[in-house]
Parts: structure tokens; C-alpha cells; sequence
């Protein structure tokens, strides 16, 4: 008896494992970020530096771990990109855990040009307004730690579309 | 006892106190993960209880009801600890996986590999130190990110991990081990000390079984010399109420033989003789009937003194215990002295054993008897008084005697057994313990007070109540 109950929990326990690694390496939805700055946009991009944008939820818990690899991305890009946050339905309130040039709230649209669909995704534009990196900046979902998308936003040279962890944004299919 | 089973009792003890540390540690470790997981992600950004939540409650319970369950139901058995084991490294891991493999919380492997060690058995070190080498080993190759915290490790991370966790393992199999050896001293000294208690719990019990029969001897033999006591008494008190009895029975018979030749003579006798026999029978029927009177008396207070013993008290008049006393006790003072009673006419019963008291009783008679006679020269008389009175919840008789008093030198030997200072043949030394002994018996006291020269006075203090 006590043997059927224990290898029950162990086949319990199992299957958490695998839920738990399921949810945490799932990535989210992402949709093609335009190769230039779409002229349409009302975010206001830098004339001389790279613009950052960072596409979040506010109540997104995963989105913590997003803004700790940047902070450590940012601390290293030269030159230093002006970062700009654009916030799902956003309110004066909201305040980012990095220093930032500029938050913008958005109700879907600006997202929606730039192809983000999931909470923490990360885009960066040249001066010239050439996109020069897409995708997420965490291994995993809500994880931080050194990963190669981390890495290839720091070298500025890799617009093939990283894997974005996070929530959903309103526009994700 | 044997020293395993005062092991094996011990580590049962000490097993079953660790299962239930470990449930509560283990709850502790789940309650913190839910309040963790509420104060970090309550909410998904939709709005929804967030996944962290989910799984803190979820995973969480998993990983605790089962272990915290066995510990209630099982406790103490090998198949709980290898479970609480088990259940105690899947919490590192899954604390480990939830702070991204942050090193710092691998240190919770190794205090709960410090806190299992309570178990004192080297095996369950074993289960856990599987559980975490498999977790190693699997996370390391499909999610590498989750347990050692980078994306790209080397091949063997998880073998360093591994030795770390194999290192301390050592040092714990080593204090397992000397703590079982310290149990298995304690347990045999444990041993030797039961069997050493028992053996002198039986001698004790023989001692005491010892000491019972003596008791049980001891009251015996009091009773058999407080008899034999006794029959002294009568034999002593025989020959003066033979004597007592006999000087009224002697005057009944001359009074009943004039009568009866005066019968005889009337028919015949002349005027002036008739006169006489008229005048002097009736004195001789007065006579013998006052002879008769006294045998009567004498023959009561014999009943009275002589009362047998009962195994329960009764209620007693003293007043008649004492009188009649001096009445069978007339032969041994007779000679020497006058007796003065003062008995108080309010004085209660007295719930006691009659026969024992009237021993006392003569007992005190006698001696003053017997101490006037000593002090006294011949042809002059002494005097014994006796009173009673009530004195609160007691009723007090004293017996004073005018002799020579008891000297200060042996005041505080009168009462010990064959202590006398009479000749040989006339005491045993008994009397006055054996009422000591009495008086004792019934919860009352049997004191004195003596003057050398002027004489001696005992007091007889009893309880009116039947004593506990």
C-alpha cells in the first residue's frame, strides 16, 4: 500500500517537474519586427543614438527578470541606447526599475507595429533606424542569468528574431 | 531489559521526535513558498491567480502531504524518513529552480542534509544525496538554466555539485555513526543500571517482606504479653477477691445460723428471751443481707473489669470502669491506704475498648498500691485519690498516690518495657509500658507528674471520639 501511494507521488511529481519545465521554457507569441523604424510610429526616436524600445505589461511578474538582464545589457552597449518603455495601457504611475528616456503608454497600436506580443520583448534600432536586434533577454520565463540572447543585443549585430518569455500582450493572438 | 532493546527503544523515541520535526519544517518550507509566491506574483498580467501561485499550493502540497502524512501515520518507520528525505531534496531543487539556480540557495541542500542527519541513519543520507545527484544530472542536461543558473555548463558541473554534497555526506555518515556508538554505550549502561535497580528492588521487596513479618510478630507477641499481663493481673487480683468475697459470705453464714437457731428456740424461749431474739434476728437478716449485697458488688465489678475484649470500640462510662477497678484492686491497697474518688458526675462516654482501659486502670492502681506500701512504715496509711473530669474533646482520670515519688533518674524509663524497680516476683516491669502502649493505641496520652517524697499523680488522657 504504502509502495503504490509513494510511486503515485513520485509519477505526481513527475509530472509537476515536467509542467513547471513547460511553463518556464514555453516562449510567447511574437510577431516580424519591421527591418526599419516604421515611419507611422509616434515614438520619438533618437537622432544620434540607438533606440531601445521595451514592450511590457505592468502586471506581468516575469517582465522583473526582463528589465534585470537589461540593466546589465545597457551597463555594456556602446554607444548607449536612448531606452524607451512603452506600456500596455500604462498610467502615470508606472515607473520601470531601470533608468529609462521615455515611457510611453500604448493601447496596442505602437506594439502591434513593432510586432510585440509578449510581455518583455525587447527591439533595437540603430541611429540610422536600422533594426539591429529583436526578441526576449531572459533564458527563460521570468529566469535571470547570462543567455545568448542577452549576449547578442550587447553586440548590437543580430536582427534574427530572439525568443521572447513573458505574459501575453492584449495584441498576441 | 536488553541493551538492543533499550537501543532500539531509544531510536524509536528519538526517530518519531525528528519525523515530527521535519512536518513541521516541511509545512513551514510550504507556507513560505505560498506567501513567497503571493508577495512576488499574485496576479498574471491577465488578471488571473499567477502560475507561481499555482505551483507554490500545488507543487508544494505535493511535495509535503505525503511525507507530513507518513510522519502521523507512520512514524518512526524507515519507509517515512526515506520519504521526508526525498521530499526535503525536491524542495531544494524546486526552491533552486524557482530562483534560477542561484548558488546561494543550493546551501539549503546542505542544511537539510545537517537537519536529516537527526535521523542518525547514514541510509537516508543516501536517498537524499540520490535524489539530488538525479535532479543534477537531469536538470543539467535539459535545463541547465534552472539549476546551475547558466545556459552552457561544463559537462561535469554536475559531478563538482555532486562531491560537494558527497563531502559533507561523509562528515555526516561519520557523526551518524559515532552518535549510534554513544547510543549503544548509553543503552547498555542503561541495561546494567535496570538490572542492578531490579535486583535491588527485590531485595528491598525481601527486606521489606522481612520487616512485615516482624511487624506482624512484634503485635503478636504485644498481644500475647498484654494476655499474658492480664492473667497476671487475675492471678494477682484472685487470692484478695477470694478473700473479699469470703469475709461477707463468712458473716452470711453466722447470720443465717442465728437466724435459724433463733427460729428453733422462740417456741420455747421465756418472755424476757423472745425480747431478745425479737430485737436480734431481724440485725441478722439486715447483716447477711448486707453481706450478700457486697458479694453482689464485688461480683459486678468483677464482670465490669473483667470485660472482654472487643475487636471495635464501644462507648464506656469511666466513672464505673474506674470504681469498679478499685473495687476488684481493695485486696492490694486495703492495708496501706484510703481511696478518695472524685468522679465528675457529667462525664461522658468514651468511646474505647473497655477491657484494655481497665487494664490501665489497674495497672496505676496497683503501682500506687504498691509505691504507698514502699514509702509508708508499717501500721501508718497512705492515700490514692482518683478523679476524672472532661477536659475539651478529652475526658482526663488521675491517679495520685502519697508515696515516694519517682526519682529524677529514672523518669524517663518508666515506661520502657521490663524497666521496675520493684523485687523480684512482685513486677515485670510490663505494667506501665503496656499501658503506655494502650493509651497510645486509643490516640490519648498517659503522662505523670511526681515530687520526690510527696508522691506520685498519672494522668490518663483519652479522646471522647472514637480516634482515626
Amino acid at each position: 500500500m504504502v509502495f503504490t501511494v509513494v510511486g503515485a507521488w513520485l509519477v505526481g511529481v513527475a509530472i509537476a517537474a515536467v509542467v513547471v519545465f513547460d511553463h518556464a521554457t514555453t516562449p510567447g507569441a511574437d510577431g516580424p519586427t519591421p527591418a526599419r523604424w516604421p515611419d507611422a510610429s509616434r515614438i520619438a526616436r533618437a537622432a544620434t543614438a540607438p533606440t531601445l524600445l521595451v514592450f511590457v505589461t505592468p502586471g506581468c511578474p516575469c517582465t522583473r527578470a526582463t528589465f534585470t538582464e537589461l540593466g546589465a545589457a545597457i551597463d555594456q552597449m556602446r554607444p548607449r541606447p536612448a531606452v524607451v518603455v512603452v506600456v500596455e495601457h500604462g498610467d502615470a504611475s508606472y515607473r520601470p526599475p531601470i533608468e529609462v528616456t521615455a515611457i510611453v503608454s500604448d493601447d496596442g497600436t505602437e506594439m502591434a507595429r513593432f510586432g510585440a506580443r509578449t510581455s518583455g520583448h525587447v527591439a533595437l534600432y540603430d541611429a540610422g533606424g536600422a533594426l539591429a536586434f529583436t526578441g526576449g533577454v531572459t533564458g527563460e520565463r521570468g529566469h535571470i542569468g547570462d543567455n545568448v540572447s542577452r549576449r547578442a543585443l550587447v553586440a548590437a549585430a543580430s536582427p534574427t528574431p530572439h525568443r521572447v518569455y513573458g505574459c501575453a500582450l492584449d495584441n498576441a493572438p | 531489559m536488553t541493551p538492543e532493546r533499550h537501543l532500539a527503544e531509544s531510536l524509536l523515541v528519538h526517530r518519531v521526535k525528528t519525523d515530527r520535526m521535519f512536518a513541521w519544517l516541511l509545512a513551514a518550507q510550504w507556507f513560505f513558498a505560498i506567501v513567497l509566491a503571493f508577495m512576488l506574483s499574485p496576479y498574471s498580467a491577465s488578471g488571473g491567480v499567477h502560475f507561481h501561485l499555482k505551483a507554490a499550493v500545488c507543487i508544494g502540497g505535493l511535495l509535503t502531504g505525503l511525507p507530513i502524512t507518513l510522519t502521523v501515520m507512520r512514524p518512526g518507520q524507515w519507509e517515512t524518513r526515506h520519504m521526508v528525505a526525498a521530499s526535503q531534496m525536491l524542495w531544494s531543487a524546486l526552491l533552486i529552480m524557482i530562483t534560477g539556480g542561484r548558488i546561494e540557495t543550493h546551501f539549503h541542500i546542505f542544511g537539510s542534509l545537517a537537519f536529516l542527519a537527526f535521523y542518525r541513519d547514514w541510509r537516508v543520507l543516501v536517498t537524499a544525496t540520490g535524489v539530488v545527484v538525479a535532479d543534477h544530472l537531469a536538470r543539467g542536461l535539459m535545463w541547465p538554466d534552472s539549476v546551475y543558473g547558466a545556459s552552457n555548463p561544463e559537462w561535469w558541473r554536475f559531478l563538482e555539485h555532486a562531491a560537494w554534497v558527497v563531502f559533507e555526506d561523509t562528515v555526516l555518515v561519520v557523526m551518524c555513526r559515532q552518535s549510534m556508538r554513544e547510543m549503544r554505550v548509553s543503552a547498555s549502561r542503561q541495561a546494567s543500571v535496570e538490572t542492578e535497580v531490579q535486583l535491588r528492588t527485590r531485595e528491598l521487596e525481601a527486606s521489606l517482606a522481612h520487616v512485615k513479618q516482624l511487624a506482624a510478630t512484634e503485635k503478636q507477641l504485644e498481644v500475647e504479653l498484654r494476655q499474658a499481663q492480664k492473667l497476671e493481673s487475675v492471678g494477682r487480683l484472685a487470692a484478695g477477691i477470694a478473700h473479699e468475697i469470703n469475709t461477707p459470705i463468712q458473716y452470711i453464714g453466722d447470720s443465717l445460723a442465728f437466724v435459724r437457731e433463733a427460729i428453733g428456740d422462740l417456741p420455747t424461749a421465756d418472755p424476757e428471751e423472745r425480747d431478745y431474739l425479737d430485737a436480734q434476728i431481724p440485725i441478722a437478716l439486715t447483716r447477711g443481707l448486707d453481706g450478700i449485697a457486697r458479694v453482689a458488688r464485688i461480683v459486678r465489678s468483677m464482670k465490669v473489669f473483667a470485660h472482654p475484649d472487643q475487636p471495635e470500640m464501644t462507648a464506656v462510662d469511666l466513672n464505673e470502669a474506674l470504681a469498679s477497678t478499685f473495687d476488684v484492686a481493695r485486696n492490694e491497697y486495703k492495708y496501706v491506704a484510703d481511696v478518695d474518688l472524685a468522679l465528675a458526675s457529667d462525664l461522658p462516654s468514651v468511646c474505647c475498648h473497655a477491657g484494655q482501659i481497665n487494664q490501665v486502670f489497674l495497672n496505676l492502681v496497683v503501682n500506687a498500691a504498691h509505691a504507698i506500701g514502699d514509702a509508708h512504715p508499717a501500721g501508718t496509711r497512705g492515700r490514692i485519690a482518683a478523679t476524672t473530669r472532661r477536659d475539651g474533646d478529652s475526658v482526663v482520670i488521675a491517679i495520685a498516690d502519697s508515696g515516694a515519688g519517682i526519682p529524677e533518674a529514672i523518669r524517663d524509663h518508666v515506661f520502657e518495657p521490663f524497666f521496675t524497680t520493684k523485687p523480684v516476683g512482685k513486677g515485670t516491669g510490663q505494667g506501665l509500658a503496656i499501658a503506655h502502649s494502650v493509651i497510645d493505641r486509643h490516640r490519648g496520652s498517659l503522662t505523670f507528674e511526681s515530687v520526690v517524697g510527696i508522691g506520685t499523680t498519672f494522668f490518663v488522657r483519652l479522646p471522647i471520639t472514637a480516634a482515626a
